[in-house]
């Protein structure tokens, strides 16, 4: 495997400087503040959120659990991008001056949801076999090691931008990622159908989040759809 | 709300206790609800006040550097949690405290009882993870802790962050104190030393082991700086 699967990011070595005040608290952008109290109301906890300890491994073949085990290790390694990334976006958002309160308050339980998913899709690939904690070519590894966070935070990297480009593409990759996950393990049963909703659903409100913040930002016609992604969407 | 994804980029960086990253994204969504919170209550009480009176008083509650601290490496992580989580969520707990026993009315009463629930967690964090890190330092990691942590102490609490009062005194200072209630905004508050005494025994009982190898009580340095200030 060759190295150029690691992207380079330039980082300009600096991060906006703050100017608190005035501190805006206020609700301005109503679609995101939607999303922020959808995302209260719907919280789950990964370890009550399914019967883990009803689930025998040894029901697959053993090849069909390495596979298993390796793909939930896998999904593990790219959910935990975001948990540098969520917070870095929030220092972000609040450091820029007179920012709008509502994103930073969605992103703090974007934060929270990044976890679960992570501690989700650990729990479960311990119970086929082991967590795998790294892939096995070292040059593979560097794609999961993309410094996100950095670029989050650099002041060379307006924030509209970082969000139609990594936010709204990326999280609207990984919402069409895990519909075609869920339509996979129709078959599957209830349980692992349970699994995969919650997180689901966190990546629809992430997608709505940003596509609202892109339409308010102007970016719309950067070909983001506007204002809002129908509710059909958040499946 | 922007300290605590700080410090989680932080613990990500340094590939620290999982324990950690997850704890903290749950404190960031934590403080995010305090300030949803708070700024509900404000606007029901006629409007929430976007800044301090005076632009002096802004620095007293902006974000003091942590945020900087908590990105730089050369900066211990052990420092930083005694002194921003240890010290600083202990004041807070009992500032609210202080709050939750005078509110009587019931909508005040509620939204600082369910505060304090989540600064209980956010102290016992800090204390538990010193508890667990302390025995594998050294004694200078541990002394650059107690410097860390006191001068937060200084730098921090007794600017004026959380009680005017406790600033030095200067016409921004007086400026915020005006029409604050009494039990919040008089130097002659209920923290004084007597009260502050009992503290570091509850201190005391609640963390033997950490605080007996830090060596310092918290409390002790901020009752004497608060009782110099007040004289």
């Amino acid at each position: 495997m060759s190295a150029v699967l690691a992207p380079q990011r330039a980082f300009s070595g600096e991060i906006p400087v703050e100017r608190r005040f005035p501190l805006h608290l206020e609700p301005s952008i109503g679609s995101i503040r939607e999303l922020y109290d959808a995302a209260k109301q719907a919280r789950w906890d990964p370890q009550r959120v399914a019967d883990w300890d009803g689930f025998d491994a040894v029901r697959y073949p053993a090849d069909v659990r390495d596979a298993a085990r390796l793909s939930w290790s896998r999904r593990a390694w790219t959910e935990y991008g975001g948990l540098a990334e969520s917070p870095a976006l929030i220092v972000r958002f609040c450091i820029e001056h007179q920012r709008e309160s509502d994103p930073k308050y969605f992103l703090t339980v974007r934060s929270t949801e990044e976890a679960w998913h992570l501690d989700c899709c650990h729990r479960f690939a311990e119970l086929l076999g082991g967590y795998v904690a790294a892939p096995r070519a070292p040059a593979y590894q560097a794609l999961f090691n993309q410094g996100l966070h950095r670029e989050a935070l650099d002041i060379a990297m307006p924030l509209d931008a970082y969000v139609a480009a990594h936010a709204a593409l990326q999280d609207g990759l990984d919402l069409e990622l895990y519909r075609g996950y869920r339509d996979n393990c129709a078959r599957s049963g209830r349980a692992r159908r349970s699994r995969t909703a919650g997180r689901r659903q966190d990546a629809a409100r992430r997608v709505r989040l940003v596509l609202s913040r892109a339409a308010c930002a102007g970016l719309g016609r950067c070909g983001a759809r506007p204002r809002s992604v129908p509710r059909s969407r958040a499946c | 709300m922007s300290e605590s994804p700080a410090l989680l980029i932080r613990f990500c960086q340094e590939k620290r206790e999982p324990d950690l990253r997850f704890f903290f994204t749950i404190r960031t969504q934590e403080e995010s609800r305090h300030a949803e919170a708070s700024y509900l209550m404000a606007e029901k009480l006629g409007g929430y006040i976007q800044q301090p009176i005076k632009t002096e008083s802004q620095k007293s509650v902006a974000t003091h550097g942590v945020r900087k601290m908590a990105l730089d490496p050369d900066t211990p992580l052990e420092a930083i949690i005694a002194g921003l989580v240890c010290a600083l969520e202990e004041f807070a707990f009992d500032w609210f405290k202080i709050m939750l026993e005078s509110a009587t009315n019931p909508v005040a009463n509620r939204l600082l009882r369910l505060i304090l629930r989540d600064e209980v967690r956010h102290c016992a964090f800090g204390w538990l993870y010193l508890d667990h890190r302390l025995p594998q330092m050294s004694a200078d990691q541990i002394a650059a802790v107690e410097r860390a942590t006191i001068n937060t102490i200084e730098h921090v609490e007794l600017t004026g962050y959380r009680v005017p009062w406790l600033a030095p005194d200067s016409e921004a200072a007086r400026a915020e104190m005006a029409g604050r209630p009494a039990v919040l905004g008089s130097r002659a508050g209920r923290h004084g030393r007597g009260d502050g005494e009992a503290d570091v025994r509850r201190y005391d009982a609640a963390h033997p082991r950490t605080h007996a190898r830090l060596g310092h009580r918290l409390a002790d340095v901020f009752i004497m700086r608060a009782s110099e200030r007040s004289r």
